[in-house]
């Protein structure tokens, strides 16, 4: 497999604020990559660097080897982007954004008409192409969004939740459209903090949480290698930690266990023979091996948690 | 260069398909000169100009008061850029700030100058304009040098303010304070002293000296090419300044 993207100890901060601290990412010719993290991990700030829409404090990004920061106007030929929000020319057809986007890359004549119809086509943006884009649907703007980055087919794509706002619909046909492009070559790196996506895309996984690169692999390999397995029990009052090891238990807080254990019956029974706990247990869930386990073990928190965030991403829009 | 044509070429399309804008700014004056005409052919006449009908002064001084609005067109079109989210995917494209900005400004220019031809065109027709001996060439340099210093000056402040509701206040002011000082309401001749004394200090009193020496002195080429090489070098000035203040990873407020 041939490297398309190498950013390497990419550090950004925002005054005070570090949004990113040495993150490392690369990804292969014809390879998905779904960064995973919470709003505010850095996921925006990291693809604006790439993107060379933000310049790092420190770090080295090349695309098809060559420096971002260096020969960005070579980079950015190879490189096409669908930021968070949709960003469209409302006052004009489809055609003429897909067209427009498309002589800014430098394509001209009979080739930019053939590009042009043929995006369409894959996008099933062929019956709108002469509507103006004021009158789509958020799900259609969304696509023509999406469209937009690829109209000079880029070696490297850079989608920013591309789905956020879009139905049922768009979203698998969104997701279809980036494995064609991936089976074609391209690397996709394709931001989101919704699961089943990720689960669909089938995609490498990175999962990112205050800035930094924490985890990677399929899906399989993350499950493997984060999952924690068995069963939580909650007791109605206060049990002594020290008991939970002699159980063969994890002490999760003052009144919760997680007992390695097959089943929810061989957990309390477990619990119950040995008659020196005094406390009753008033639920008892089966932990199955997920995505959402173990986006909570590598970060300690889960990924709709929001506490976390520090509201970086919202700058990176405006230092974008 | 292609970064500039495909930016120039996107301008004219946005503004094909959405051409109220410059609709409302030529029935502005349309509708103002047939009211003022004939007092303004009093003033004229007042001030020596024997046989004025006023509209050597009204449609040249509405033309240039107004097309101050139409230059505001280009920091519209800049600042719309940040209001449709598309200013970050075209500055992916990694393109230099001065091919971006060349291509906002050149259909900005272009659009003032057609402005300035229709309505000058219109005031002959229908209210009286006449060259009387005056050079076209001579007119068309005043109107080349007027477009690229009002669509200059209006780029500095797109370059330097952060919504677009301060720069629509400073170009309605500056259309308004510098077209009064500069004569395009009513003859400069008439002007209160402090006004005449600052007049020449802008754009405008050199555009509407011009076009009165091409209407009603029969100026030729000689007669407005200090006038125009004044406005030539504010406009290239402010370009420089505009094309050295812009920041194209400044967030601008497109709603603000």
């Amino acid at each position: 497999m041939v490297s398309v993207l190498r950013a390497e100890g990419i550090v950004k901060s925002y005054g005070e604020v570090q949004a990113l601290r040495g993150a490392d990412l690369g990804v292969e010719a014809g390879e998905v990559v779904s960064l995973l993290g919470r709003n505010g991990a850095g996921k925006t700030t990291l693809l604006s660097t790439i993107a060379g829409l933000l310049e790092p404090d420190a770090g080295t990004i090349t695309v098809d080897g060559i420096d971002v920061w260096d020969e960005p106007k070579r980079a950015a030929a190879l490189v096409g982007i669908a930021p968070q929000e949709t960003g469209i020319y409302r006052a004009v057809s489809v055609r003429d954004n897909l067209r427009f986007f498309g002589e800014l890359a430098g394509l001209r004549g009979q080739a930019l008409t053939r590009r042009v119809d043929d995006l369409a086509e894959q996008l099933t943006l062929t019956a709108l192409l002469d509507r103006k884009s004021t009158q789509l649907s958020g799900g259609e703007a969304r696509r023509l969004h999406t469209a937009c980055a690829l109209v000079h087919q880029p070696k490297l794509l850079l989608l920013d939740e591309p789905t956020v706002g879009a139905d049922v619909a768009t979203r698998n046909e969104l997701i279809e459209v980036v494995r064609q492009l991936a089976e074609a070559g391209s690397a996709v790196i394709y931001t989101t903090h919704y699961l089943p996506e990720v689960e669909a895309l089938d995609a490498d996984i990175v999962i990112i949480d205050q800035g930094a690169v924490l985890a990677r692999g399929s899906q399989a390999e993350l499950i493997d290698e984060w999952r924690t397995s068995g069963v939580e029990v909650g007791f109605d009052r206060a049990v002594d930690e020290a008991s939970a090891t002699q159980h063969g238990a994890e002490a999760l807080t003052s009144t919760s266990w997680r007992i390695d254990a097959g089943g929810i019956d061989e957990a309390v029974t477990r619990i119950t023979a040995s008659g020196e706990i005094d406390a009753l247990v008033v639920s008892a869930e089966f932990i199955r091996p997920n995505l959402e386990r173990v986006f909570l073990n590598v970060t300690g928190s889960s990924l709709d948690d929001d506490a976390g965030s520090d509201g970086t991403e919202a700058q990176a829009e405006a230092g974008a | 260069m292609s970064t500039t044509i495909a930016v120039a070429r996107h301008q004219l399309r946005i503004l094909r398909n959405d051409p109220w804008f410059l609709i409302i700014m030529f029935l502005m004056p349309l509708a103002l000169m047939p009211l003022m005409r004939e007092a303004l052919g009093i003033n004229l006449q007042a001030v020596g100009f024997e046989g004025a009908s006023g509209a050597e002064q009204v449609v040249p001084g509405q033309t240039i008061m107004f097309g101050f609005f139409v230059a505001g067109n280009v920091a519209f079109a800049l600042f719309r850029e940040h209001g449709w989210r598309t200013w970050d995917r075209i500055r992916a494209s990694a393109a230099a700030p001065a091919s971006l900005l060349a291509g906002f400004m050149i259909p900005s220019i272009a659009i003032h100058l057609v402005y300035q031809a229709v309505l000058l065109t219109t005031g002959s027709l229908f209210f009286g304009l006449r060259f009387n001996g005056g050079s076209p060439i001579a007119l068309l340099l005043i109107m080349a040098s007027f477009s690229f210093c009002a669509v200059s000056f209006v780029l500095v402040l797109a370059a330097s303010l952060r919504t677009i509701n301060q720069v629509n206040a400073l170009v309605n002011v500056g259309a308004m304070v510098f077209g009064g000082v500069g004569g395009a309401l009513v003859p400069f001749e008439q002007l209160p002293g402090w006004a005449r004394a600052v007049g020449p200090f802008t754009p405008h009193y050199w555009a509407m000296e011009g076009n009165r020496s091409v209407f009603l002195e029969e100026g030729g080429i000689g007669d407005v090419i200090v006038g125009v090489a004044i406005m030539t070098a504010i406009g290239i000035a402010a370009c420089v300044v505009g094309v050295w203040r812009f920041r194209t990873d400044e967030t601008k407020e497109f709603f603000a």
